[in-house]
């Protein structure tokens, strides 16, 4: 299946520098995945516990036998607040990422294969989304879904997919205006395709090539703002998941007394898996972008010139 | 036709194999020939037969990851050892180039007098407008350009047009040899044969060794004194155009005749298979799988270049040398593989 | 009642019931959008006439050959043949279908007897889909056949384009395929439906030179074994004179001569056709490299020549050939290209604006009054240089005005096509030179 294909091709494909991109991002994503899967087995304690056989933790305690990481001014594990706090940050992302490439795929499909008036409407929506700052439009919303869905999961990540729809909508609606024309479209009409089927079969898979890419990168991107959110004190409330932004937020004021596990940790976590995204959406972009894809060549050398070989001309007839 | 003084180009035994993710393809695998001054070669192959490789290897320019080995001797001079920064003082007064597609070479933001301006100041520094512009528009009435347009920019000209420019900025340096690279496959018929005429007198306008690259064996039996017959990294064939035409030596070339249709084609004919991969061409002969007339020795022994006339080479077992053969070579090929329909082109 | 001839009822009788498809006076203009400012402010756009008023049947069995170069507007007019593309007016007839009048899914429908095969077989395929779902895939959109059924109609079809043993290539994707192997899946895909009417346009031209044969013999197969119509459209007439029963030669959206191929080749009686037959390369060293090939390149269909589209370039126009403004203008620069730079600066200064001459007008004005004298001498160097230049015989008179000096032209006709011989020519020289009224003027205000 060419679904098959698509997901080995990125590994046939680069080489070098790229591959080692891709790799290194690759396994620091798979770090932070088996923390978020895992989390139950690997956190030594709850998100919010704060007491174990009924005995309060240590507040603000440095790093130590029993709190590996220490303890924050809120009693909280440290190095639990952060495999959780992986667990959140990875359910936020995933369904955000999944919201927005769902929506603005297949909007993006649409409007660039038919065109007309709602192909300009829904070109000034998506551009005046994305004229709007960033992380305005997520403070905005999450307000707004707060109400709705509760502090929880579910209200950042649909504030964060918001911001992100734009972008694979402008991408596949330009990659779509231009594929329209290929002959193999107008082959798929000559054949008798309704639209649909046209835009199912025959653009779809050539028009979403770039969507991981952005996917991926946009990922990067929403932790970043999940962060930003959490830290504004927005977005996921402490009692309902663990979230570093927030954690980062309350380790502020400790940062002047010496007190800095609660602040260097969660802004690490932070630091690695935005870092671990980046590296994969950049390498993924060399191999799906052909401008930057360099053709993978394997190394020969000419071999000398044997007997069985070629001896022509030299001198033999008239050249 | 052939003037028998020193040659302008004389290649030997030139090889230029270059990197896929499949391994080495070898475009050009020992290609040995001469080219006097004023001459047109033609150079014909099928797409894949190594022909522009060649062309570009001549000018050494090589895609990345090529090597090259054999001689590219241009006046006394052996090109394959010159640095690149040498290699640049020699293309424009020495060495031009042409290519398929006039508007990816011209650009679009550029009048054409700064096309000009920029070509000629690169290699003589001292020239001033005026000489640019009386040398451009020198070129530019040989190609049928008028003056008039000296100031305009790329997209207000044709297609063919264009292709003129592009021409004239390859030879406004009058450079001695220059290789074309099917200069006419974009264009229409009635364009194309504008164009071909323009090529045609290049020798008496401007003394330019030509290499016309094509696969119009028509426009190579109108336009050029020899041609070279490539196939999959060799020449085949190599001859006057009159003598290559009308006696035809090598069975590639018999059957890349046959098989081309013209005003004058009756029925159909066509060679059978496709052409080999590169990466892992046949043995010894690269055209036995395919030939008609394969015997013993053409799977076995590589074809030596023979002389079947005056300027007339041929690598085919079946010119010869018979030294070289024993009594069995010379049975037809037993095991021959079948080319099934499937492998069919 | 009148006895009529017997052969000639017989063959109307015959042509009438076995038309496939007829056109009548179809034309396609496209509007063009002009620049960024120009639709800011409504400014002018023009229009394209890709074709521009064609009649043609179509007979079943035949294969009929649209010859012309690129702008000559033959691949539009394959289109609109398949209702790819609208005709804008006119009407296209499938049956008792019109085209035009049809909704997308009657179209849709019909589809199944018209296919078309493209130029480039790399560019026909959609690349991310597997040989055997894209030649099935209008089994499928038809509701025609599924799963065993149509895998076995695909190896059926597969094998009869010679991908055969078909297994080998179900699986496969169009990347993994050579170009030859390409257009045959391009064609199994087209035959697959049993359609009545195939449009090839440029089938072979983007494979090498022996794969070519193979592909045309692979259509003329098809072509006996199912009992299709083929509408071959090519710019190479070398393929359309082997291939085709009969051949319509266009220029700049029309059709300027049509008959059956035979005849044509013989006897080529549009100055065009003959031009072109004259600059195929042939196969022969003893022939020269044509010199008396028309100049120039074809025209901006925007803006099309008056009278004859063909007139400008044509080797063998006459005064009523429709000679006009732009015309001096490429005659002065054809005078100029021959001239050397100091006179020409001289004698480029004396003509003035140039622009003036950009437009299709019958009067021509250059330079300025008190240069009469000077640019009457210039006109006539120019006239001597090239006495056997056409132009000359289109201009009626040579006046000076206020502006300068201008130039009229002889009345222009543009020629409808009339039955000449076996065929039929759009040229004012056949089948007589036109001397009385003709039934098309050129008409300057219609044509720009």
């Amino acid at each position: 299946m060419g679904i098959a294909r698509t997901l080995i091709s990125p590994f046939r494909q680069t080489s070098g520098l790229a591959r080692w991109i891709l790799l290194s991002g690759l396994l620091l994503l798979l770090a932070f995945v088996i923390l978020a899967v895992f989390a139950p087995w690997i956190a030594p304690y709850g998100f919010a516990q704060v007491r174990e056989s009924g005995e309060m933790f240590p507040r603000n305690g440095p790093p130590s036998g029993e709190h590996f990481l220490g303890t924050t001014e809120g009693f909280y594990d440290v190095w639990s607040r952060i495999v959780w706090g992986a667990r959140t940050a990875l359910q936020v992302v995933i369904i955000s990422v999944f919201l927005s490439v769902l929506l603005g795929a297949p909007l993006g499909l649409v409007s660039g294969y038919l065109g007309g008036w709602l192909d300009r409407i829904l070109v000034l929506i998506m551009d005046a989304l994305y004229a709007f700052p960033s992380l305005l439009l997520a403070i905005v919303f999450s307000f707004l879904l707060t109400d709705l869905f509760g502090g929880g999961v579910t209200a950042a990540a649909v504030a964060l997919t918001v911001i992100y729809v734009p972008q694979y909508f402008r991408v596949v609606r330009n990659t779509t205006v231009s594929a329209r024309e290929a002959t193999y479209v107008e082959a798929a009409r000559a054949i008798g395709a309704p639209k649909r089927t046209i835009m199912a079969k025959y653009l779809f898979n050539n028009v979403v090539q770039s969507v991981p890419v952005i996917g991926t990168l946009n990922a990067a991107d929403a932790i970043g703002t999940l962060a930003a959110l959490g830290f504004l004190g927005l977005g996921i409330q402490p009692g309902e998941a663990a979230e570093w932004g927030y954690d980062l937020q309350r380790a502020l004021p400790g940062a002047s007394a010496g007190i800095w596990w609660t602040g260097v940790f969660p802004g690490l976590a932070i630091v690695l898996l935005v870092t671990g995204l980046t590296l994969v959406g950049e390498g993924l972009n060399e191999t799906v972008n052909p401008t930057l894809r360099k053709r993978k060549l394997r190394p020969f050398t000419l071999p000398p010139r044997g007997a069985a070989a070629v001896q022509a001309g030299k001198g033999q007839v008239d050249l | 036709m052939t003037d028998h003084s020193e040659p302008v180009l004389s290649v030997r035994d030139l090889r230029v194999w270059y990197g896929t993710d499949r391994g080495a393809v070898r475009a050009v695998d020992g290609v040995s020939f001469d080219l006097h001054k004023g001459e047109t070669l033609g150079l014909v192959g099928e797409s894949g037969s190594g022909k522009s490789t060649l062309g570009r290897g001549l000018l050494r320019l090589l895609p990345e990851g090529a090597q090259t080995d054999g001689e590219i001797l241009f006046g006394g001079e052996d090109l394959q050892t010159k640095s690149a920064k040498e290699l640049r003082t020699y293309r424009g007064p020495e060495l031009g180039m042409i290519f398929q597609e006039p508007m990816t070479r011209l650009n679009p933001l550029m009048r054409i007098s700064e096309h000009f301006e920029e070509a000629v100041k690169v290699h003589a520094a001292g020239v001033d407008r005026q000489e640019v512009k009386r040398r451009a528009l020198e070129v530019l009435r040989v190609m049928g350009i008028p003056p008039t347009r000296y100031r305009s920019y790329p997209h207000e000209f044709s297609g063919g047009m264009r292709q003129r420019l592009m021409i004239a900025l390859a030879l406004v340096l009058r450079p001695s040899f220059v290789v074309a690279d099917e200069p006419t496959t974009a264009l229409d018929v009635l364009v194309e044969a504008q164009i071909i005429a323009i090529l045609h007198d290049l020798r008496r306008d401007f003394d330019t060794s030509l290499l016309l690259i094509t696969h119009n064996l028509g426009i190579v039996a109108e336009a050029c004194d020899r041609v070279a017959v490539m196939y999959a990294g060799r020449i085949v064939e190599i001859g006057s155009s009159d003598e290559v035409f009308r006696n035809p030596k090598h069975p590639y070339t018999q059957a890349l005749l046959k098989s081309t249709i013209s005003l004058s084609t009756t029925g159909l004919h066509f060679i059978p298979g496709a052409p080999p991969d590169l990466v892992d061409p046949p043995s010894a002969c690269r055209f036995h799988p395919r030939c008609p007339h394969a015997m013993e020795i053409c799977a076995d022994k590589f074809p030596q270049p023979v002389s079947v006339g005056p300027g007339h080479r041929v690598e085919c077992w079946l010119h010869g040398p018979e030294d070289q053969m024993t009594e069995g070579d010379t049975g037809p090929l037993e095991k021959k593989e079948e080319i099934g329909v499937a492998d069919e082109a | 009642m009148l006895p009529t001839k017997p052969e000639v009822q017989e063959k109307r009788g015959a042509s009438d019931s076995d038309i496939v498809m007829s056109l009548r006076d179809v034309e396609v203009h496209y509007q063009m959008s002009g620049g960024t400012l120009a639709r800011l402010f409504g400014g002018e756009t023009g229009t394209v006439k890709a074709v521009d008023g064609v009649n043609l049947d179509l007979h079943k069995g035949e294969v009929l050959g649209l010859v012309g170069e690129s702008g000559s507007g033959k691949t539009t007019l394959g289109r609109a043949l398949l209702g790819l593309v609208g005709a804008t007016k006119g009407t296209v007839k499938y049956g008792d279908h019109e085209l035009g009048s049809l909704s997308d899914n009657k179209l849709r429908g019909l589809r199944k007897d018209l296919q078309m095969v493209f130029q480039d077989p790399n560019a026909a395929l959609n690349p991310s889909m597997d040989i055997e779902t894209a030649v099935g895939h209008p089994l499928k959109i038809h509701g025609l056949a599924a799963r065993d059924e149509l895998r076995q109609k695909v190896s059926e079809a597969l094998e009869r384009v010679g991908l055969s043993p078909a297994e080998r290539f179900l699986t496969k994707y169009p990347s993994d395929l050579s170009g030859g192997q390409k257009q045959r899946a391009v064609l199994a895909r087209a035959i697959i439906l049993d359609p009545v009417l195939l449009v090839a346009d440029e089938p072979v031209s983007a494979l090498d030179m022996s794969v070519r044969a193979k592909i045309l013999q692979l259509m003329l197969d098809l072509k006996n074994d199912m009992d299709l119509t083929y509408v071959y459209i090519t710019h190479d007439l070398a393929t359309a004179k082997f291939f085709c029963d009969r051949t319509a030669i266009m220029y700049l959206g029309r059709i300027v001569e049509i008959g059956p191929t035979k005849e044509i080749f013989a006897d080529p009686k549009h100055p065009y056709t003959k031009s072109l037959l004259k600059a195929i390369p042939e196969l022969n060293p003893d022939k020269e490299i044509p010199r008396d090939l028309p100049r120039g390149e074809i025209p901006d269909a925007a803006s099309p020549p008056l009278g004859c589209s063909f007139h400008p370039r044509c080797p063998e126009a006459v005064a009523e050939c429709g000679w006009e403004a732009r015309d001096l203008k490429s005659l002065l620069e054809e005078h100029w290209v021959r001239q050397d730079s100091s006179d020409y600066e001289a004698e480029r200064d004396l003509v003035g604006d140039l622009d003036r001459l950009d437009e299709p007008a019958k009067r021509a004005t250059i330079g300025s009054r008190a240069d009469a004298d000077k640019l009457r001498a210039l006109l006539e160097r120019v006239r001597t240089e090239n006495r056997e230049e056409p132009l000359w015989a289109g201009v009626d008179q040579i006046n000076e005005t206020k502006d300068g000096l201008e130039v009229v032209f002889h009345k222009g006709y543009d020629p409808d096509l009339r039955r000449s011989g076996g065929v039929e020519v759009a040229c004012v020289l056949h089948p007589e030179p036109v001397t009385a009224e003709p039934a098309r003027p050129e008409d300057a205000a219609n044509k720009h």
